[in-house]
């Protein structure tokens, strides 16, 4: 039980026939007992007339998922099955983080009624938020005392990646439409394949004609070309440690994903297909097989409850993995943090496995922190800082260089500037022929 | 495209977000087919435990505390009606400093002692018996001003003073002044023609010896202690003092023997024949004592007394008015929601924390050649050297680009050797005002704004 401000204000009223009282007929604690007994009788005549806020089914629909930063309506559908009427409040005890409206409703329902309480869900962290309990604070009539129960009525959202980057999305396919169908000199060779046939026109390299189809045909035709399709596209996201620094207020892990999405949602429409992995010491999350619109929303179901784990990335099982996805010549993207050469030994060691077999991409965010850090020289702090920022830059420069000697490519960017940049990198090596 | 459509579409969802306080609506009674939720008629599980099992499983502590709580009221009340008065002289006290042995063997012997704590006790007793009294008198604390002692002087037929002091002695007796302590002696002996003195023969040592300032033919001094101090000494009682109700014939004892009276010493020597022989010779015995209720004028007003009845009233109402707001405000809304928060690591800690070992043990050497290598690395993208062009060769280009001399550059870049921190300085903005020139004079435009590639 408990009790209202109500009931606070109405014992701090006894002052006046305490003092009135008292002073007229010298009755003061006669008078402060009647009133404190006074208060005792109508709470607990509250709490008896007070409706059970155990007799209520409690009914909730949630969204299942929902994108971060944006808004939904969670409903929660309260029946009263007891025999008053109920005049309460009630707590849906959603967790902090999943931004919702208000935790506190009043209501009002009528002997075998229902009612509906829809709050507005905004969620701002990624992953898997709850609501266990429903919490009910039930009014007597007086409005003085209440009667509370916490009732079990379990709810999630899955909250999914932003995926802020698909703002770069149709500039991108702009791109990789005007490769379909170019004139074949430019790119035919290997990665390409014959696209069709079409009239010769002013400007089309004369060495494209294909002299067979324009026999039969009236007019000249040219042979075009496309990039090949049906291309293996496996994505490896680093899930460990070292993911969980934030740069730019934004953790590497998030960058990740937006790069992964976008690589993916590019892939898909150029007719690749993808597969995605996340790993630390063991398998995180995994899609295989999808396509299309399935491809990116089952990617970012696997990726909303995943956070990096304090553990070290365990880089000698991920040929492995790719194995296991395929045998087939891929691009395989890893997408990880390139550190000291220290730390980024083990990435060094595998890389070669991978590049023997494979087109190996790696990406990983550099802090605009350091890169700014290293330009700023005002005073003594200043250029010792610089000078730690020139040596941190040196070590990544290091490890990309082993890296890029042992056949893979690599894109260090800002945490805003990397999904492009890795989309960038895919068309060009798509447009090359390279896949 | 879109990351995933949200499930299936939920029925009643209004488009807009709730405001405040979530938006309620009905839904209609159970069963009338409402969408969303099936007709749920089965209650919710309740976590909160029924009133019966908080009251079944606080049971017992709460048995405990009751149980210690009356076990602690018995005890203090067994106690406290036990509490020994240990007043000196009291008659009421067993103690060794008490005189209810004088007191019982004076009642055993048909004297009526009464205990009297405040005037109006007393004049009622000296009343009672008709003014054949003997009033003992002790007050060590001096409640009594000089009018009340008047009035204690015309009580009863004797008036036996207890160890007096110079104040009561001036309004009851004014030839006898106190004369100290007595001297040290096992015993002093009557010397003097007082019956009761001659009965008792010798006393242990009295407590406050007196003199005779202005020795009259009535008095009497028994017990010298040394010199002219006595430890009793009897005059004739003042018929100036006041209208009290008895004879004014009586006489005044100044009764130095304090020891005689108590439990203690009553039975040293002849204590006992001394002090029963002075306080037996009339039917009543008042044992006056004055208390703090006889102070002149009663006692100050206190501010208790002065407050009006309802304050201490509203006080109390106000702390239940305290424990109720706190009840209200404090009452937890259901249990706390847990949420494992993510751990917030700035990756540029790791550049930071060098930065700050770098500053802490001066290491400009070290500093300097980690911003040279920097700079170096840089103009030979700027440049298109080769990768592995050698410091020598960047020099040279730099200086060919640049137009300053070869040896200059060579110095910046590699040769001069930091020997303090305000060589770090200068060399540092050295390096950067080469870049700069380098890449005015090989972009031949605005300095460098962009960053250096990592």
């Amino acid at each position: 039980m408990t009790v209202s401000g109500r009931l606070v204000a109405l014992l701090a009223v006894g002052v006046v026939p305490i003092v009135w009282l008292g002073e007229l007929y010298d009755s003061a604690y006669a008078v402060l007992l009647g009133w404190l007994g006074l208060m005792v009788v109508l709470v607990v005549v509250d709490l008896v007339l007070a409706a059970s806020p155990r007799r209520l089914a409690v009914d909730r629909t949630v969204p299942a998922r929902v994108r971060l930063g944006e808004t939904v309506a969670s409903t929660l559908y309260l029946t009263n099955t007891g025999r008053r009427t109920l005049r309460a409040v009630v707590r849906d005890a959603w967790q902090p983080s999943a931004g919702a409206s208000t935790t506190r409703s009043p209501v009002v329902i009528p002997r075998g009624e229902r009612r509906a309480i829809t709050i507005a869900l905004t969620p701002f962290r990624r992953g898997e938020r709850r609501t266990e309990r429903v919490t009910v604070r039930s009014f007597g009539p007086l409005g003085l005392a209440a009667r509370q129960a916490t009732l079990r009525a379990p709810g999630r959202i899955r909250v999914l990646p932003p995926f802020n980057a698909r703002k770069h999305l149709p500039s991108r396919l702009a791109r990789l439409r005007e490769l379909d169908g170019r004139a074949s000199v430019m790119i035919r060779g290997q990665g390409t394949e014959f696209d069709s046939l079409r009239e010769y026109v002013r400007g089309d390299d004369v060495r494209s004609i294909d002299w067979r189809a324009t026999a039969r045909h009236s007019d000249v035709m040219v042979r075009t070309w496309r990039p090949e399709r049906d291309r293996r596209v496996v994505i490896v996201i680093d899930t460990g440690r070292t993911q969980a620094a934030r740069i730019d207020d934004e953790p590497r892990i998030d960058t990740s994903f937006e790069s992964a999405l976008l690589l993916a949602a590019l892939a898909t429409r150029a007719g690749d297909r993808v597969d995605l992995v996340a790993y630390d010491r063991r398998l995180r999350g995994r899609v295989h097989g999808a396509s299309g619109p399935e491809l990116l929303s089952r990617m970012v179901d696997v990726m909303a409850p995943i956070e990096p784990d304090l553990i070290e990335m365990d880089w000698t099982a991920v040929p492995g993995l790719v194995r296991q996805v395929t045998t087939q010549r891929s691009l395989v993207v890893l997408l990880t943090a390139i550190d000291a050469p220290g730390i980024s030994r083990e990435l060094m060691s595998i890389v070669p496995q991978l590049t023997r077999n494979h087109l190996v991409v790696v990406a990983s965010v550099t802090d605009p922190d350091v890169v700014a850090g290293v330009l700023e020289r005002g005073d003594r702090d200043e250029v010792y800082r610089a000078a730690a920022a020139e040596r941190a830059l040196l070590d990544v420069a290091r490890v990309t260089t082993v890296l890029k000697r042992y056949g893979a490519d690599v894109i260090t960017a800002a945490p805003a500037d990397l999904p492009p940049a890795l989309a960038d990198r895919y068309i060009a090596l798509k447009a090359a022929g390279r896949l | 495209m879109t990351a995933a459509p949200p499930a299936a579409p939920v029925p009643p969802m209004p488009s807009a977000p709730a405001g405040p306080g979530g938006l309620v609506e009905p839904v209609g009674p159970v069963g009338s087919g409402s969408p969303g939720a099936a007709a749920v008629t089965a209650s919710a599980v309740a976590e909160t435990p029924r009133l019966r099992t908080t009251a079944r499983r606080w049971l017992f502590w709460v048995v405990v505390v009751v149980a210690a709580v009356v076990f602690a009221v018995i005890s203090v009340l067994l106690t406290a009606s036990g509490a020994p008065d240990a007043e000196r002289f009291s008659i009421g006290s067993a103690g060794p400093s008490g005189s209810e042995a004088v007191a019982e063997v004076l009642r055993q012997q048909g004297v009526d002692v009464v205990a009297a704590g405040t005037m109006a006790e007393a004049v009622a007793a000296v009343d009672a018996a008709d003014g054949d009294a003997t009033v003992l008198f002790i007050d060590p604390y001096g409640y009594l001003d000089d009018d009340q002692l008047g009035q204690v002087g015309g009580l009863g037929s004797e008036l036996v003073l207890v160890e007096p002091g110079s104040a009561e002695l001036s309004v009851f007796a004014p030839a006898v002044a106190p004369a100290g302590a007595a001297e040290e002696a096992d015993a002093v002996d009557a010397g003097c023609r007082l019956p009761a003195a001659e009965r008792a023969g010798d006393i242990s040592r009295p407590t406050a010896t007196y003199r005779m300032i202005d020795a009259g033919a009535d008095s009497v001094t028994c017990f010298r202690s040394y010199d002219d101090a006595f430890g009793v000494v009897q005059v004739p009682g003042d018929a100036d003092a006041g209208s009290g109700s008895g004879s004014d014939s009586g006489t005044v004892t100044v009764f130095g023997a304090g020891d005689a009276l108590t439990n203690d010493g009553v039975l040293l020597r002849g204590n006992a024949a001394l002090s029963l022989g002075v306080l037996g010779t009339h039917p009543t015995l008042v044992w006056y004592m004055p208390t703090y209720a006889d102070v002149a004028g009663g006692p100050e007003p206190t501010i208790g007394e002065l407050t009006p009845g309802w304050v201490t009233p509203v006080i109390l109402l106000l702390l239940v008015v305290v424990v109720a707001a706190g009840v209200w405000r404090g009452r937890r809304f259901g249990p706390v929601v847990v949420e494992n928060l993510p751990v917030t690591v700035r990756a540029s800690e790791t550049m930071e924390g060098r930065a700050r070992l770098y500053a802490k043990q001066s290491a400009h050497v070290r500093a300097l050649d980690a911003l040279r290598i920097g700079t170096i690395s840089r103009l030979t993208v700027a440049l298109a050297l080769p990768r592995h062009a050698s410091v020598v060769d960047v020099s040279r280009a730099v200086a060919s680009v640049t137009g300053l001399p070869v040896d200059q550059v060579h110095d910046t870049l590699v040769g001069a050797l930091p020997r303090s921190e305000a060589d770090l300085l200068a060399l540092s903005d050295r390096l950067l005002v080469l870049e700069q020139a380098v890449h005015r004079a090989t972009h031949d435009g605005p300095p460098a704004t962009s960053s250096p590639s990592g």
